[in-house]
């Protein structure tokens, strides 16, 4: 139940984000997936059910914006929650730049996907996207956890998966 | 089993046909994006209370700036109005005339107008036209005047430099050029200065413009007088109507 309140308060204010704080840092259209960096810092501090469930409703949350593709942004939130998961397994992440590069490597993993789902058949057009939006938008939401980590330091594993 | 489940539902989101995909969004958007919405309205709204506060403050600081202005100004107005206070004595009223005829002397210098008696002219009033003194009222009849002109060979008229406030006599020559006549030589009077009435004459009233300065001669340093030229600022060639200073009470 507390998990529970706290995917629906961390939900609620990535919404906020993403309407209030999204649209004024946006560089020419490029803006950071607060989504992976929520779903990173679940995944890493909480463990794998929290994250996972954060990652489905986020993913409707913004699937809800464009209906026709309602579930896939679950989906691959989900993925990608898992790999990180599994990444928190295998790997030692705890130092801040491990810690980044999974934050990279999940937004890259998420938008690379969803740009080739929603370009199939146009191998152009996903390449411009993944360059243009993915690698950049990647970058950013790397920036953006190292702004969080300077003012609320880095998560350390205390749950055990 | 969790990760299964959830891959599951989005699965079966994605092939929901796009009728319930779309009420379902909305459903999603009315419960996590309208909060949201709505504070951003109000951050915006306030945003734009906080500009326009700001476009306010700049407004009102160039309004006290105005007002500290007009102070200054309604102070001075003050001040000038007690300064007219001391001319109030001669507050007149001013009665407006028409010249209906020159005099065709070349010793008499002036012009009858078309009220007399009647408008409640008296003799010795003052003449003026917005550019200066014209000269005074000196026979009065039933239906007309007959105003004496500044360059009439017989009018005096005691007159003031506005710069150095030397006094003297304004008064023409036999040829009927002005001369501000009784001026020592060494006294500081310059071409350019202009003249004004002084009130001394008893006739006219101080403060009515009557000509600049346009030549100064000094014969000989023996000389005890300078001849200072004048030209008048009304133009008695063109003269058409001008005013009669009438007292206000009557």
């Amino acid at each position: 139940m507390k998990n529970f309140l706290l995917v629906l308060l961390w939900l609620f204010l990535s919404a906020l984000w993403e309407i209030i704080v999204s649209p004024s840092i946006s560089i020419s259209g490029v803006k950071p997936d607060i989504g992976i960096a929520i779903l990173v810092y679940l995944a890493l501090y909480y463990g794998i059910g929290t994250a996972l469930f954060f990652g489905f409703f986020w993913g409707i949350i913004i699937d809800s914006v464009t209906p026709g593709n309602l579930g896939l942004s679950s989906l691959l939130y989900v993925l990608t929650g898992y790999m990180i998961i599994f990444i928190r397994t295998h790997f030692e992440w705890s130092s801040p730049i491990a810690q980044s590069l999974i934050v990279l490597f999940a937004a890259f993993l998420f938008s690379g996907v969803f740009f080739l789902i929603t370009n199939i058949g146009e191998p152009g057009g996903l390449f411009y996207y993944i360059i243009r939006y993915g690698i950049t938008s990647a970058l950013y939401t790397m920036v953006i956890w190292w702004v969080g980590q300077f003012f609320f330091g880095a998560p350390q594993d205390r749950i055990p998966v | 089993m969790l990760p299964i489940a959830l891959l599951l539902i989005s699965f079966l989101l994605l092939f929901l046909p796009i009728e319930y995909k779309e009420s379902f969004a909305g459903i999603t958007i009315r419960i996590f994006y309208a909060p949201g919405k709505i504070l951003k309205e109000k951050f915006e709204g306030l945003y734009k209370v906080k500009e326009r506060a700001r476009e306010l403050e700049a407004e009102l600081t160039s309004a006290k700036l105005k007002i500290s202005f007009y102070s200054d100004a309604s102070r001075e107005n003050a001040r000038l109005r007690e300064f007219l206070d001391f001319q109030s004595s001669y507050d007149f009223k001013l009665i407006p005339a028409e010249i209906i005829k020159k005099t065709d002397s070349p010793h008499r210098f002036s012009v009858l107008i078309n009220i007399g008696n009647g408008g409640k002219i008296k003799p010795d009033m003052t003449a003026v036209s917005d550019e200066g003194l014209v000269g005074r009222v000196q026979f009065v009849f039933n239906d007309y005047a007959e105003v004496q002109l500044l360059t009439d060979p017989t009018c005096r008229v005691a007159a003031v430099d506005t710069r150095s406030r030397v006094q003297g006599i304004l008064k023409p020559n036999p040829s009927g050029v002005l001369i501000f006549d009784n001026v020592p030589a060494h006294e500081n009077i310059m071409v350019g200065d202009t003249l004004k009435s002084s009130g001394l004459g008893g006739v006219f009233p101080p403060g009515i413009p009557l000509g600049v300065i346009t030549e100064i001669n000094i014969r000989s340093s023996s000389y005890l007088f300078a001849e200072i030229v004048v030209k008048p600022f009304v133009d008695f060639d063109r003269l058409e109507r001008f005013f009669i200073l009438g007292n206000k009470e009557e």
